[in-house]
């Protein structure tokens, strides 16, 4: 069988494993599995290890050149294959889709031929998979936009986008976890901060989580914002 | 015995961008959060180095000089990096060596004469926040990106002066140097022969575009790569824009990004690029490759 993935070293810390180029579930469920087994593994040689959408990096903290990555890699494959399927969670989110809190709400349904409502039930009842973080921290880049949604950046981007907005650009969809410029589209918002960095806690989505929106009317987000205790619930994929 | 004195530094002019930055942030990335920390690594070891301190230890990273800063007790210091003036009103300091500073000394860093960074190491640890193991300022991991004036760091100072073995130390001789070690990114390849060639026959000058989070250069590659899935990327990164211009990215650069990867320059000549103004020239030097299969 031909290998279906090959490795590059970016520099002798950092080693690149790369799949077919491509956004693809398939291929997301391959690295998770890789890599949850690279850390296992080797966690305390590693920093971390950083994810594109067909390219994993694993960055070590000596150079590590000087072992046979390709059959370690290999064996990790396929043990990371009779591990899985690993738990993954189903997150349920609540978005206020409404103009006073989505600048881009309307000009977005305007544009796409929708009403506002069809748009936000085309949004809402999608089940989106998280890639992996990255642009800002806490940012996550989620697939699984309705092709009806898809829509070109803005040209000029945004100075300030609030945090807690929810935007879509190009075929993604994702939430502002702080004050950003960006160049996405803002159709919602949600009622609380998903990424405090002063805490010290870490975002509590992982790679292959899914994430699913539920809309809420603005008097509710209004109660959730006075109210800073919501428990984000989930479900076990 | 090494006495340890609590002190404050207040920000009188805070300069350009000074923040604090130590080695960096590492283990975080998979959630989206940068490294940063120190643009020239190698300097702000080197100023670690002469006053005992680990080479990682948080320092004051001054882009282009013009601060002033009033200490309320006695600490030791040690400044290096760019080519620059500074002392207090009546005492001059030098580079690379250490110095005392007294209760109520105002230190001038005047602009600088040559290179953009300069680090202040202190003879003790500077207590500001620890945010996923690092002090280094980023914004908005930390409260802030850079200090502003009327700030006060709290700094814990040791007093007892201890004869450093590192007071050899040689500064690395960034002016100097204008080749730039680089490894061949993933993407490389995919690049035209004519574009490779280009990339490693001719000068590339460094722009006034340019930040924490990456670096500009002024001529353009014939590029006719489309962009890439989103990818890691890292400090040192050299990506190539559609429009043909390459950005170099530095310490507070996203960990990911969608265009072609084509260089990855050493940790060393991170820290050179970080010191070359705008309108100086580097030139890229391709070194053997690391793919051993």
């Amino acid at each position: 069988m031909k290998q279906e993935w090959r490795l590059f070293w970016i520099n002798a810390y950092v080693l690149e494993i790369s799949w077919e180029a491509g956004i693809s579930q398939h291929t997301l469920l391959k690295m998770i599995a890789v890599k949850s087994s690279l850390e296992k593994g080797l966690g305390a040689d590693l920093y971390d290890v950083r994810m594109g959408y067909h390219a994993l990096a694993v960055h070590f903290r000596q150079p590590a050149g000087n072992r046979d990555w390709n059959k370690i890699i290999q064996e990790l494959m396929e043990n990371a294959q009779s591990d899985f399927p690993q738990s993954r969670k189903r997150w349920r989110i609540p978005v206020c889709y409404a103009p006073e809190v989505a600048k881009d709400l309307i000009s977005i349904a305007n544009l796409k031929g929708m009403t506002v409502e069809e748009l936000v039930q085309e949004h809402s009842s999608a089940e989106y998979m998280l890639y992996f973080y990255g642009f800002l921290p806490g940012f996550m880049y989620l697939g699984g936009l309705s092709e009806r949604l898809h829509v070109p950046r803005k040209a000029i981007p945004d100075p300030q986008i609030p945090s807690g907005s929810v935007a879509i650009g190009g075929m993604q969809t994702g939430i502002y976890p702080m004050n950003s410029p960006g160049g996405w589209h803002v159709i919602g918002k949600i009622p609380f901060s998903l990424f405090d960095p002063q805490t010290g806690r870490l975002p509590v989505f992982r790679s292959g989580d899914s994430i699913c929106f539920m809309p809420i009317k603005k008097r509710e987000f209004d109660i959730i914002v006075h109210d800073p205790v919501y428990s984000l619930t989930y479900d076990i994929i | 015995m090494t006495l340890s004195k609590n002190g404050t530094i207040t920000v009188l002019k805070p300069g350009p961008f000074t923040s604090i930055q130590d080695a960096g942030r590492y283990g975080y990335a998979e959630f989206g959060v940068p490294s940063s920390g120190f643009m020239d690594a190698s300097t702000a070891g080197i100023a670690n180095l002469l006053l005992g301190n680990h080479a990682d230890a948080p320092c004051l990273e001054i882009f282009g000089g013009g601060v002033r800063l009033l200490v309320d007790t006695t600490c030791l210091m040690v400044a290096a990096g760019a080519d620059g003036e500074l002392g207090t009103s009546n005492r001059r300091f030098r580079t690379h060596q250490r110095f005392q500073l007294d209760a109520g000394d105002v230190l001038d860093i005047y602009p600088f004469r040559a290179g953009q960074w300069m680090y202040l190491a202190l003879f003790g640890d500077f207590s500001v926040p620890t945010r996923f193991g690092s002090k280094s300022f980023y914004y908005p991991i930390t409260p802030q990106s850079k200090l502003k004036s009327g700030d006060v760091l709290n700094f814990s100072c040791r007093t007892f002066a201890h004869s450093s073995s590192n007071s050899q130390l040689k500064p690395h001789n960034w002016s100097a140097k204008q080749e730039v070690e680089v490894y061949p990114g993933p993407e490389l390849q995919i690049l035209t022969e004519s574009s490779q060639q280009a990339l490693f026959q001719r000068p590339f000058t460094v722009s006034s575009t340019q930040n924490r989070m990456g670096i500009q250069l002024v001529e353009r590659l014939e590029n006719s790569l489309p962009e890439i899935y989103s990818s890691p990327v890292f400090p040192g990164t050299v990506q190539l824009t559609p429009s043909g211009t390459m950005i170099v990215l530095m310490r507070d650069a996203q960990v990911t990004g969608g265009y072609p990867r084509i260089l990855q320059l050493t940790e060393t000549s991170i820290s050179l690029l970080a010191q070359k103004r705008p309108g100086e020239t580097v030139t890229f030097s391709l070194l053997p490759s690391l793919q051993g299969s």
